[in-house]
């Protein structure tokens, strides 16, 4: 039976994108056409079931207000950067594994530009989810946002840093999975993003007093921590937006690793033997 | 894209080379080095987090559904210690009629009062009813309560300011324990331990305030245990603890609302620590004989960050002291 699921639109010759484009294009059809994905909104649906519940039952009180908006908003990044994660640490290594990457090597591209074109599509599909998300979220509470208290300067910063933040999940998944299992890379890249600050406290408070503590701290210090990009918790509890300096600062602090991960994994890509 | 592509080219190229590794890893340095200087999670909550706001939303069946998700690691271990100290069981309140009378006499047991967790007479869930009560800290209400020392919560604190260094509360909490266990070396400990949450958190006024508050306990402490101790000995420590008062005020005034923390819970414990340092600091100084400094301090206090029946006696205290016109 003939479904009415997405078809891909053939790729006109005429397209003057280039050759990243082209395979982001291609990634995101197929990220498009995964039903996996719909989980992850059924999650969001739940979310907004309940917060248009409390609204239509008058729940306005500013206290609850602000921690389901902080849920919603929570929800929006966590989910993106689930589905970026898993995008992303999958889609190398089953190229590989269904042999499909062969005929798309044997065209005339680079193997950067494959990566490149894959890191493109995954930041989209993770922007989506999290443009979509927060825009639902912002649309429940909107006769109350911001609320007293909140900055909205500090809104937009945490949103232009959680894009940072996802990008930056991206490239480090990408470069993992060229070389470690795809499980592997989802567990080690999750754990990074949502618990790795508090995993590096303790190992920071662990061997402080130890001769190779300074060691370990400056080690530490070399991976990029999560917790410095995704500040959307510091706009629904109310703290002021982060100075110029600040924000110029963590969006280096973000761009930085991300770059340096695309031109490490293209590297490595470029000299696999496949 | 274009940009980026060409962008992420060079970079790729740079790998080829052991000066191109050398140039990337140059660049990659700043990152421990912006990781360092900017702390956005280092800041001061503003919204829902009064006792009053928290109270608020716990009344709310949404927000209580959902917050059970937002309760982060470190808020397990707060949320499990205050249950733990505070009795060790989850007693709800039960005042008899002889309670109100005075006529208890200590012999009635609390057999037959309610408890949080349910006693096996009253809990139809079996099996299920006896593994929560082995579990979790339950003793049954007919025996008396057993009262244990605060010291053995310490772990949770350290184990919750390891996890999150901004907690502080569990920094705040953890040295008054230690300050007040009894141990020889319980001062010096929670000296250590402040010093830890000041490292971590350096422009926070509460810390300060108690470490000027371990001080004023090591005189206390030493005024009763150390014969002939003078005031001339206490002078050290007295100057020490002053500083840190006068930096908790320098560091308080930079974020305090210009009507103070209003609020039960964290806003109160905030705006005491800082009206505590603006009472220290006068104290101090009147300890160490600057009487004059100590009246300026008090007048500035009060047109700075308001007044309290504490800084209206210093004021008049001092002027009547100093004979100057009130």
């Amino acid at each position: 039976m003939e479904s009415a699921a997405i078809q891909p639109r053939p790729v006109e010759i005429e397209d003057q994108s280039g050759p990243p484009m082209l395979v982001a294009r291609v990634v995101w059809l197929e990220i498009r056409r995964k039903e996996e994905y719909l989980a992850l909104f059924i999650l969001m649906g739940l979310y907004l079931m309940i917060a248009i519940g409390a609204r239509l039952v008058g729940d306005n009180r500013e206290e609850s207000v602000a921690l389901m908006l902080n849920m919603g908003l929570f929800l929006s990044s966590a989910l993106a950067a689930i589905l970026t994660l898993l995008t992303a640490a999958g889609l190398i290594p089953s190229e590989i594994e269904n042999r499909t990457l062969y005929p798309l090597l044997a065209k005339p591209v680079y193997r950067r530009d494959v990566i490149l074109g894959k890191f493109f599509a995954t930041v989209c599909a993770g922007l989506f989810v999290f443009g979509v998300f927060t825009l639902l979220t912002l649309l429940t509470w909107v006769q109350m946002f911001p609320m007293p208290g909140q900055d909205l300067l500090m809104f937009i910063q945490a949103s232009v840093l959680q894009v940072i933040a996802i990008s930056l999940l991206a490239s480090i998944a990408l470069l993992m999975s060229l070389k470690i299992p795809k499980a592997v890379t989802i567990l080690a890249v999750s754990l990074l993003y949502f618990a790795g600050d508090p995993i590096f406290n303790i190992v920071r408070s662990m061997t402080r007093d130890l001769f190779f503590g300074k060691g370990i701290d400056g080690l530490l210090s070399c991976i990029p921590h999560f917790s410095k990009l995704t500040l959307l918790q510091r706009f629904t509890d109310g703290a002021p937006a982060l100075g110029l300096g600040e924000f110029l600062g963590l969006c280096l602090y973000g761009m930085i690793p991300t770059l340096v991960f695309l031109g490490l994994a293209s590297h490595l890509f470029e000299r696999r033997e496949i | 894209m274009d940009f980026i592509s060409s962008l992420v080219s060079r970079i790729e190229s740079l790998f080829r080379t052991p000066w191109g590794v050398c140039g990337v890893l140059a660049v990659y340095l700043l990152i421990p080095i912006l990781g360092q200087r900017i702390d956005p999670g280092d800041y001061t909550p503003v919204l829902g987090y009064s006792s009053e706001a928290q109270s608020s939303r716990n009344t709310s069946a949404v927000s209580r559904l959902f917050g059970e998700f937002r309760t982060s690691m470190s808020d397990i271990m707060f949320l499990k210690t205050e249950r733990y100290i505070h009795s060790g069981v989850g007693y709800q309140a039960h005042i008899t009629e002889k309670d109100l009378t005075g006529e208890d006499d200590g012999t009635d047991s609390g057999a037959g009062s309610e408890t949080l967790i349910r006693t096996p007479s009253d809990d139809w869930r079996g099996f299920i009813g006896d593994l929560e009560r082995e579990i979790k800290p339950w003793s049954s209400p007919e025996f008396h309560m057993t009262h244990q020392k605060g010291v053995e919560l310490l772990p949770w604190f350290r184990l919750m300011t390891l996890v999150n260094p901004h907690r502080i509360r569990g920094y705040r909490i953890g040295a008054f324990l230690l300050m007040s266990s009894g141990e020889e070396d319980g001062l010096m400990k929670a000296r250590e331990f402040i010093e830890e949450g000041i490292k971590n958190n350096p422009k926070n006024h509460e810390l300060q305030f108690m470490m000027v508050r371990t001080y004023q306990h090591e005189i206390s402490q030493n005024r009763a245990k150390i014969e002939g101790w003078t005031d001339e000995d206490e002078t050290p420590l007295l100057r020490t603890a002053l500083k840190h008062a006068q930096k908790a005020i320098e560091f308080g005034a930079v974020v305090r609302p210009e009507a103070g923390w209003k609020g039960k819970g964290r806003p109160n414990e905030m705006e005491d620590s800082f009206a505590g340092c603006l009472h220290y600091e006068i104290f101090f100084l009147r300890r160490l004989g600057l009487d004059e400094t100590a009246l300026e301090k008090a007048i500035h206090s009060k047109r700075s960050y308001g007044t309290d029946p504490i800084i209206e006696s210093e004021i008049q205290e001092l002027r009547e002291k100093l004979g100057k016109d009130i």
